[in-house]
């Protein structure tokens, strides 16, 4: 897959022309990630219909096409035949933007995590900085859902919902910061190519911290008071039918995965095949060829440790939740970041890989 | 380091935390690779006992060719919901049942009838799948409830056994 | 200086369409930002006439109408009737029928608290519990469809003794399912019992008192789960459960936790029962006279209490002579336990609304009757 991206790439940079050179570079590639990731959504969704009920000792979907693939398809067009309910009395703007705004950050993510050696769209210095500022605005779509609903129960949800987002923002930053010290830069193209040996090993606690916190950040069990079902019947949800219900729905799927890439980069090494700086320059090129695979089974595995969770644990209650966040998560994330820091400090020379 | 200082709840509570979480994952993993009690139907349908109260039938005898039936009503008497419609006349002392009708939606299967029956005419059959689209079809008469049988179907109830004289 | 803010309470309704409040239950719950400050259940939705149905029909059909006050556990239900019935005429069970009796009534304890367990948790956001209860019910539910033929209304007890003997082997499976159980149990208590969250949720949560309980006359497993050891079946024994050696778990707190963990015992000594009863039950019938519907029951009342799953359930008859009651009575458990929930959960949050009442393990037909 790399010879492909890099014959288009020196093809069509034989054009002089700066404005084609921003389509090919940037608009096209874009647009092939969003529509790949969105793909991807389906086989998210089928995969944790699967995985949830082999935990709980049943079949899920298996009887619309091989080991019920289909069946995800089939749902989607459902959905989006349903009829569109729109309550009276709605604030009809932010009704329609809500799912637009909680949607769109998701996929601009991409953009900015490296898929496969040169597969990034657009290689920043602080790459870093800039994924966690834009995965931070779905909690306003959410917001937004549960004001314009005219309902007690959405605006219940919505509430909830930015109080565990903020929550929970600290310690995924700082989560981060004890890989940046040990890398010395933001930019995650740097991060992966300087992980020879893979950062889930020299920094565990970063790492389960930063699981947690993606938990509570896509509203997933055991942090999913926002759309509790058996609460709230839905949450922010409730008022919407048809095709803005399936792009909420879409939503989460995405951000999930959004934030299972994102650990593969940090934490899991990227694109990169394990140990695979002992087999020479040449494993090396060998391996990076199928970049893509490595990264797309990382961060398949990050979500399934997502389902794992789900599979197993209850609902925390809403004021646990942020006493967990501010007692638990944010002391024990700056022991790691001052760990962290004293270790890289004596150790210099070893740690200049 | 005193046993009940916050610092030491602090990190009982949070040890004690991870132990259990520990126990629940273990626990779900080991579920993963257990084989699955999901029940493949229709492919499969399972084997009913013998005792399964499906949908009614009224029993014809294979050896006279006309139904046990003797019209007495008991089992109009017995039934919770009343849904069972008899309608008899007399014909040189003996009940002739002209009419006989229940409405499967209301029926609820409790086996009343079965029991009361003194001729042994009803039974209950395995069929259990009797829905419809519409519901005047639900009304089964004597042709839609017939059953060929060659015993009487008599309900024998656990009684003590008599003392031989 | 304080600046006070001045906050309105709003009034949030849990109507009688939600996933959660199991069955069709209404509250009306007034909150102020989150904590609640009074809630009031109201009730009526599902009122089918039970107990004037008992007027219009006679003793031997009233048992399959009578099965669907409390549709999980029926046998707790038709219990009472059959014994309050034999009580005022004065018949005398079989001792096989006995025996039967009570190994059919610890089996639908099985059924039901496995059933509240799977539901408890679903309520609080674990969905795997409920899904591993269903397969264990599944095989007991078998066991009372080859028993009785339906696996929801049995329709098995009658005045005198019960309705059909065992089917070949039926007792040997159900001493299999036995061990089988007391090996699956700990699988239930390691995914629950010490989780962090689960702990969280539930322990020091909805607290009642021992003189709050005995004052509010609630009944079952929550009366226990505060303290005072009655049950029943120890108590004011019936039918023959004077002969089995078992244990009444008695909690500290009251609160959640010690009711489920009730629960969870008193699966174990239903067990333990069927074991004995399984091991003792001798041969001989299982109807004491053959019933149809003329059977009459001589004028009379009385009185019969049973410990069905949630609590006590009491049945009072008034017969005169025919073969139609004259009224019948159903004291539920349920009703009994709803009236005590606006006192528990005053100054809990939304969140513990479902925490609470999941473990009353209130089932709304019981209400309503």
């Amino acid at each position: 897959m790399n010879l492909i991206v890099e014959l288009y790439t020196k093809l069509l940079n034989l054009i002089p022309l700066e404005p084609v050179k921003i389509v090919t570079n940037i608009l096209i590639p874009t647009l092939a990630v969003i529509v790949v990731i969105l793909f991807n959504v389906f086989i998210l969704i089928w995969w944790e219909r699967r995985l949830i009920a082999f935990i709980q000792v049943r079949l899920g979907p298996n009887r619309l096409g091989p080991a019920g693939l289909i069946q995800t398809f089939a749902d989607a067009l459902k959905v989006m035949l349903k009829e569109h309910i729109i309550p009276k009395n709605v604030n009809i703007i932010l009704f329609a933007l809500a799912p637009i705004v909680m949607f769109a950050p998701g996929l601009i993510v991409y953009t900015f995590i490296p898929m496969g050696q040169g597969f990034i769209v657009s290689d920043l210095k602080v790459g870093i900085f800039i994924i966690l500022a834009i995965a931070s605005l779905t909690t306003l779509g959410i917001l937004m859902a549960g004001w314009a609903s005219n309902n007690k129960y959405s605006l219940i949800g919505g509430m909830r919902v930015v109080a565990q987002a903020i929550s929970y923002e600290i310690p995924l930053l700082l989560s981060m910061v004890g890989i940046i010290l040990l890398t010395g830069s933001m930019s995650t193209v740097d991060i992966v190519e300087k992980q020879n040996i893979w950062n889930i090993i020299t920094q565990p606690l970063a790492f389960l911290i930063f699981f947690i916190c993606a938990l509570a950040e896509v509203n997933r069990i055991p942090f999913d008071l926002p759309e509790a079902e058996s609460e709230l019947v839905s949450g922010f949800n409730t008022e919407y039918s048809g095709f803005m219900f399936a792009s909420f729905f879409l939503a989460e799927y995405v951000n999930t995965f959004t934030l299972g890439a994102l650990g593969a980069t940090l934490f899991l090494g990227g694109w990169r095949f394990p140990l695979d700086f002992l087999l020479g320059d040449v494993g090396i090129q060998l391996t990076a060829q199928l970049g893509f695979l490595w990264f797309y089974i990382k961060a398949m595995f990050f979500f399934s440790m997502v389902i794992w969770v789900r599979g197993t644990l209850p609902r925390v209650r809403m004021d646990q939740l942020m006493g967990f966040a501010w007692k638990y998560l944010i002391p024990l994330v700056l022991l790691n970041i001052f760990v962290t820091g004293t270790v890289a400090a004596w150790f210099q020379g070893f740690f200049k890989v | 380091m005193a046993t009940s200082s916050s610092t030491y709840r602090y990190f009982k509570n949070f040890f004690d935390g991870i132990y259990g979480l520990y126990l629940g994952f273990k626990l779900t993993l080991k579920y993963i690779f257990k084989p699955k009690v999901t029940e493949l139907y229709p492919e499969n349908k399972r084997v009913l006992p013998q005792r399964f109260r499906g949908r009614l039938a009224f029993l014809f005898s294979n050896k006279t060719g006309k139904m046990l039936c003797i019209g007495c009503g008991a089992c109009s008497k017995v039934c919770p919901p009343q849904t069972i419609f008899m309608e008899t006349h007399k014909e040189d002392k003996k009940l002739i049942v002209d009419k006989y009708e229940i409405n499967i939606g209301e029926c609820i299967s409790c086996g009343n009838c079965v029991e009361v029956c003194p001729a042994g005419a009803l039974e209950m059959t395995k069929e259990f799948e009797t829905a419809s689209f519409d519901q005047d079809t639900l009304f089964y008469d004597m042709n839609k409830l017939r059953k060929w049988v060659d015993e009487p179907n008599m309900y024998v109830p656990p009684l003590p056994e008599k003392p031989k004289k | 200086m304080t600046i006070e803010f001045k906050t309105d309470e709003m009034l949030l309704n849990m109507g009688p369409h939600h996933p959660s409040t199991h069955g069709v239950l209404r509250f009306i719950v007034k909150i102020d930002g989150e904590t609640i400050k009074n809630v009031e259940p109201v009730i009526g939705y599902l009122h089918r006439s039970i107990e004037r149905l008992g007027q219009d029909r006679n003793y031997f059909m009233y048992f399959s109408v009578v099965d669907r006050i409390d549709y999980i556990s029926a046998l707790g239900s038709e219990a009472p009737l059959a014994l309050a019935g034999e009580k005022i005429g004065g018949i005398e069970v079989p001792e096989r029928a006995e025996y039967l009796r009570v190994i059919t009534l610890e089996l639908t304890r099985i059924i039901s608290h496995l059933l509240w367990l799977g539901s408890y948790l679903l309520d609080l956001g674990a969905t795997t519990v409920i899904m591993y209860g269903f397969r264990d019910r599944e095989k007991l539910l078998d066991f009372m469809e080859e028993l009785s033929g339906q696996r929801m209304m049995f329709n098995y007890f009658r005045y005198g003794g019960v309705n059909n003997d065992v089917p070949d082997g039926w007792l040997e499976r159900v001493d299999e399912f036995c061990d089988y159980f007391n090996k699956i149990i700990p699988d239930y208590e390691a995914l629950i019992n010490k989780n962090p969250i689960f702990l969280a949720r539930t322990q020091n949560i909805g607290v009642i008192p021992k003189k709050l309980a005995i004052d509010y006359g609630v009944c079952g497993p929550i009366l226990r789960a505060s303290g005072v050891k009655y049950d029943i079946r120890k108590n004011e024994p019936y039918s023959i459960y004077d002969r089995f050696d078992f244990d009444i778990p008695v909690g500290k707190n009251g609160d959640c936790l010690d009711r489920y963990l009730v629960r969870m015992e008193e699966m174990r000594q239903s067990v333990k029962i069927i074991k004995q009863a399984i091991k003792q039950i001798p041969k001989g019938a299982c109807l004491a006279k053959k019933i149809n519907q003329t059977f009459k029951i001589p004028a009379g009342e009385a009185f019969c209490q049973v410990e069905a799953p949630r609590g006590n359930m009491g049945v009072y008859l008034i017969s005169n002579g025919t073969n139609t009651p004259a009224r019948v009575k159903f004291r539920t458990p349920s009703y009994a336990n709803t009236q005590i929930l606006p006192e528990v959960l005053r100054g809990l949050y939304i969140s513990d609304i479902m925490a609470v009442m999941g473990s009353f393990d209130i089932i709304v037909p019981e209400i309503d009757r």
